[in-house]
């Protein structure tokens, strides 16, 4: 085929894109009918409130002598691993704030990093485009640090994140820059699934973000530059099960509702958002109440749900950590009005396993955990 | 004939210099370069058209929204029976109990926020309100000065006020990543790159 050929079938391929994206568009907004706050308004339900002294500060965690990246707790609530610039892991006793552990990286640039489910070894992964596991309980080298256990390679990219599959210690799925997902055996360090690149229905930009759902680990969603979020079962690599639109930018950050049944992704638009998995509707938009700058609004960068899904918990370009009242679609709380909060970008977010605390990581080098400190009555 | 004594000799004639040589104009060889990554985009394209009309036919028959937002709201109904850490009770609760004093104490919840010197199944200090800040002030860490405390929020462990500083200007680093070289970038808020759509700053 000449390249005139080309040229008008790419031109005419681009035409039906963009109509049938526009038809879909159109059919979803037939049937949004209402969102969540409209039906729970309409239904009774109320906001939910904090005083200025519900949620406090507990713990600052301050040691990283770079931006902090990404952070994680383990299943047993008590220790977090954070990545930061300065190219080092650092685990905390999130009780004492005593570091348990700082892993120097062979690569500077991480971007991400996780605890394995038995929370002896941690993952990272970052501009060198492979993911490093670390045994905690491994020997030191005779400079003193742990040595890397696994290396997995393969990805043509940026590894912008990392989870192990919730209760399995050998597999794990990482996203990239590379517009791929991948499923891993940490055992043989093989790729054991591509989901996306070469196949259909892949993201058509860097993948930033994924989530593994909890109660059904066959399933994870990614989030992308390409402003989609996409559902994969990890037993069918060659197709996404469904593509969400919605968002106007990229999304940076997604995360599965408690139950599983709904997602929360934070975008580039400033905006977060819920979808329904099974129907691939979106529910709700939690958008920032208008400021008067409105020339630079800040982005969401990550998200994390509470225990029972009631709250959602954004943490924002600008430093803010809203505290979303998913039902009613109302801001409860801005953890950056606070005066210990962090003074730079939040990058991070994490809820410890029972749901009793928050940790955010911040470009100001710091992690900071939050609970609830509020009145509780005794009865 | 000689020439004439003191006549200035007209110059030879210069021959002209050799044009310099040129090279072949070329080939008229089809832009393989071009044409391939056509072809790929091409093939991207038609693979998203498939995704689109998969996504368009999954939508006949759907349920409307608000019945997905009806089932939102029974989940979240049951609030009770997995309780949020995070939320706090509400006053129905107290009807057919009695009403206790009511106290800012740290909840079985709170086990990193009262675990400073209090192991979390001892018993934790009530702090009355107006009670002395002895009672709940913690030293604070990395030179903070302790603030007030106790008067409302006696479970802080971190009560401390942090002293002012200036925060120094960071530049901007972007670092473009690609699979065959790293290469630092040096404009602040630098814009996508053909390696990776976002800068590390």
């Amino acid at each position: 085929m000449s390249v005139a050929e080309l040229k008008e079938r790419h031109a005419a391929a681009t035409a039906t894109v963009n109509d049938l994206r526009e038809r879909l568009k159109q059919k979803r907004q037939l049937l949004l009918d209402t969102d969540v706050a409209s039906y729970a308004l309409s239904h009774g339900r109320t906001p939910i409130s904090f005083s200025s002294t519900d949620l406090v500060c507990c713990r600052t965690l301050r040691g990283h002598t770079g931006k902090v990246y990404s952070l994680d707790w383990t299943p047993e609530r008590n220790r977090i691993v954070s990545a930061s610039q300065d190219g080092r892991l650092i685990v905390w006793n999130a009780l004492t704030s005593q570091k348990t552990h700082a892993i120097k990286l062979h690569c500077a640039w991480v971007m991400t990093c996780a605890f394995a489910p038995s929370g002896q070894s941690v993952a990272c992964g970052g501009l060198d485009s492979a993911c490093s596991i670390f045994n905690l309980n491994s020997q030191v080298d005779r400079d003193g640090n742990i040595p890397i256990s696994r290396i997995l390679t393969g990805h043509k990219g940026y590894v912008s994140s990392c989870q192990y599959v919730p209760d399995q210690e050998t597999r794990l799925i990482t996203s990239s820059g590379d517009q791929t997902c991948v499923l891993w055996d940490i055992t043989t360090g093989q790729r054991i699934s591509v989901f996306g690149g070469d196949f259909p229905s892949g993201h058509t930009a860097d993948v930033l973000s994924l989530s593994i759902n909890s109660a059904n680990s066959n399933m994870f969603v990614s989030g992308s530059c390409d402003a989609t979020a996409r559902l994969w079962d990890i037993r069918i690599a060659s197709r996404a099960v469904r593509t969400y639109h919605g968002h106007e930018g990229d999304v940076n950050t997604v995360k599965f509702f408690p139950d599983g049944q709904r997602f929360g992704t934070g975008s580039d638009d400033t905006t977060c958002r819920l979808f329904d998995m099974r129907t691939g509707h979106q529910l709700q938009v939690y958008s920032r109440p208008h400021e008067n700058n409105d020339n630079d609004v800040p982005t969401v960068t990550s998200i994390a749900f509470s225990i029972s899904g009631r709250l959602l918990f954004a943490g924002y370009s600008n430093g803010d950590c809203y505290v979303w009242d998913t039902l009613v679609a109302e801001v409860a709380f801005n953890l950056g009005t606070l005066q210990n909060s962090h003074e730079g970008r939040i990058s991070c977010l994490g809820l410890s396993s029972d749901g009793s605390a928050l940790c955010t990581g911040s470009w100001d080098k710091n992690l900071r955990i939050w609970a609830f400190g509020g009145h509780r009555m005794v009865i | 004939m000689a020439a004439a004594e003191g006549a200035v000799a007209p110059p030879p004639t210069a021959a002209p210099p050799p044009s310099p040589p040129r090279p072949k104009s070329p080939p008229g060889y089809p832009d393989l370069c071009g044409r391939r990554r056509l072809g790929a985009a091409v093939q991207v394209l038609d693979r998203e058209i498939a995704s689109l009309e998969a996504d368009l036919q999954s939508l006949e028959g759907l349920e409307s929204v608000s019945s997905c937002c009806q089932e939102y709201v029974r989940v979240n109904e049951f609030v009770g029976t997995n309780p949020d850490p995070f939320i706090h009770t509400t006053e129905k609760q107290k009807e057919s109990h009695q009403v206790g004093k009511r106290f800012r104490m740290c909840f079985n919840f709170q086990w990193i926020c009262c675990s400073n010197g209090f192991p979390p199944k001892a018993k934790r200090p009530i702090c009355p309100l107006g009670q002395l800040k002895t009672l709940c002030c913690r030293r604070c860490h990395g030179g903070c000065n302790c603030c007030s405390c106790c008067d409302l929020s006696c479970c802080r462990v971190l009560c401390c006020s942090r002293p002012s500083c200036s925060c120094p200007e960071f530049s901007c680093g972007c670092i473009c990543s690609c699979s065959k070289f790293t290469e630092k970038c040096s404009r602040r808020g630098c814009s996508s790159t053909s390696c990776i759509s976002k800068c590390l700053c």
